[in-house]
């Protein structure tokens, strides 16, 4: 076989070399290297080799990347933007962040939630982008009981899960929850899926601070069971409890973790360590909660604000929306039924999840009005439920006397800023 | 915590009122609310009206 034996290739009207060989086997090209056919590398090309300005690169025919997940978080205000209700109540139930409640039982001071509202300190959550956390300050509690619980709530509506693209019967596929947790006593916490339409079923898993007041991320990959199935409807899908503390009710020493079981009132957990509950205003921080569908926890999912709210309302809705209203803002304009009173109807901002079936107001009476014609009269009855679908409440306001039969009138605010009157369609 | 039957406005719905403890008046609802079912259920009864 003939050989070329030489040490640079040369055109006739280049000024130098555009090909040198070296005795090492080294080939350098001068310039433009174009293949027609294909390129094989047989040995292995590291990332740190391919330098300089990469061109586009299409990524159709790459093969053997794992899925990244869906940039599609199933959490509403998992960033706590939202916070219609107020910012700050040690009450039960839904009472500040918008979609997520504290149940607790047992307790002998209650504890206190509010908006914790993050600093450039926050290491980990605030370069990430989360402006806002979840705080539950523990009351004193001065003995530990079986019944005792603090849990943090979230429901997940029936649909959303059916159509997410969860294969929830299948063991190979995943949803995976992240967020962001700190607390002042460093301790193994848990977390509780439970999914609720047809057989009810449970998973459990351990979320550990292994640092008092650091925040840590931790991260989930929950697969599929065959006895999970969720409905196409406004129901209850899937809830998940996150729990600064569970009493000896509903753990149980030999609880096995990580697999799901048939949801168990005594089951849930594996008996917990008190040194958080037995500690007077312990803290409990959480943000960034996402809940996707895939085997990998992928960067959270910030929306806007208004993005965010509009979600919310969905299953909440308080005029205002957290925001104070001035004095003698409009809620609807209406008739009088009778010379007391005034029948309006309230459009909501966005379909609720289903009608809803009660009012709420601030309680007193004379932080409403109606006016008719120039004339404005306080209410003597806060503002009374009468029907709603889910675009619409009927509401009445009341007054002594005054209104006149047939007339046109505006029930508003009055007394103040602040005043409201809100509806609820919460799971 | 209490619920009181509120003087019917229409008279196809009754409404009541959910007392608190410090007397006020929050919420009033109809007999479809989870809450309120909640509270009968567990063997309470609402007070007559006024």
């Amino acid at each position: 076989m003939a050989k070329v034996i030489t040490t640079e290739l040369q055109h006739s009207g280049a000024s130098g070399a555009n090909v040198t060989l070296d005795s090492s086997k080294n080939v350098t090209c001068e310039n433009n290297l174009q293949v027609d056919g294909n390129v094989t590398v047989t040995g292995t090309l590291p990332a740190d080799k391919l330098t300089g300005a990469l061109p586009a690169i299409s990524g159709a025919s790459l093969t053997g990347i794992s899925s990244p997940g869906r940039a599609h978080n199933l959490i509403i205000n998992g960033a706590f933007q939202i916070w219609q209700r107020g910012t700050s109540s040690n009450l039960v139930g839904y009472r500040t962040a918008d979609r997520f409640k504290t149940s607790f039982a047992g307790t002998h001071e209650d504890p206190t939630r509010s908006k914790l509202a993050l600093t450039s300190s926050d290491t980990g959550p605030w370069a990430a982008g989360f402006r806002n956390a979840y705080r539950i300050t523990n009351g004193n509690q001065t003995s530990v009981e079986a019944g005792d619980k603090i849990k943090i709530e979230y429901k997940v509506e029936d649909q959303d899960l059916a159509c997410s693209g969860w294969q929830a019967e299948s063991t190979s596929s995943y949803l995976t929850m992240s967020f962001w947790l700190r607390s002042s006593v460093a301790q193994t916490y848990y977390v509780i899926l439970e999914s609720k339409h047809g057989t009810s079923k449970q998973y459990s898993f351990a979320a550990t601070i292994s640092s008092a007041n650091t925040w840590t991320k931790i991260t989930k990959t929950v697969p599929g069971h065959a006895d999970i199935s969720f409905g196409n409807d406004n129901g209850e899908g899937m809830d998940i409890y996150i729990c600064p503390f569970v009493g000896t009710d509903e753990s149980t020493s030999g609880h096995t973790l990580n697999s799901w079981k048939n949801t168990s009132g005594s089951d849930q957990v594996p008996d917990m360590t008190d040194t958080w509950y037995d500690t007077d205003d312990a803290t409990f921080d959480l943000t960034g909660l996402q809940l996707e569908v895939g085997d990998t926890a992928t960067d959270f999912e910030m929306r806007s604000y208004g993005d965010e709210l509009l979600r919310c309302l969905r299953y909440y809705y308080r005029t205002g929306h957290g925001q104070s209203m001035a004095n003698d803002t409009a809620i609807a304009q209406g008739y009088n039924r009778n010379t007391t009173t005034g029948q309006y109807t309230h459009t909501f901002p966005v379909p609720m999840r289903v009608p809803p079936t009660a009012i709420e107001s601030t309680g007193t009476v004379t932080d409403y009005k109606i006016s008719q014609l120039a004339t404005g009269t306080v209410c003597d009855a806060v503002p009374t439920f009468d029907t709603a679908n889910t675009l619409q409440a009927h509401i009445y306001f009341t007054v002594a006397s005054g209104l006149t039969a047939g007339y046109g009138s505006r029930a508003s605010t009055y007394n103040g800023a602040g005043k409201y009157i809100a509806f609820s369609a919460e799971l | 915590m209490k619920y009181k039957k509120l003087t019917k406005i229409n008279p196809d719905v009754q409404i009541y009122a959910r007392i608190e403890d410090d007397g006020k008046s929050y919420i009033n609802c109809n007999d479809q609310n989870p809450d309120f079912k909640a509270w009968v259920d567990a063997g309470n009864t609402p007070e007559a009206a006024d």
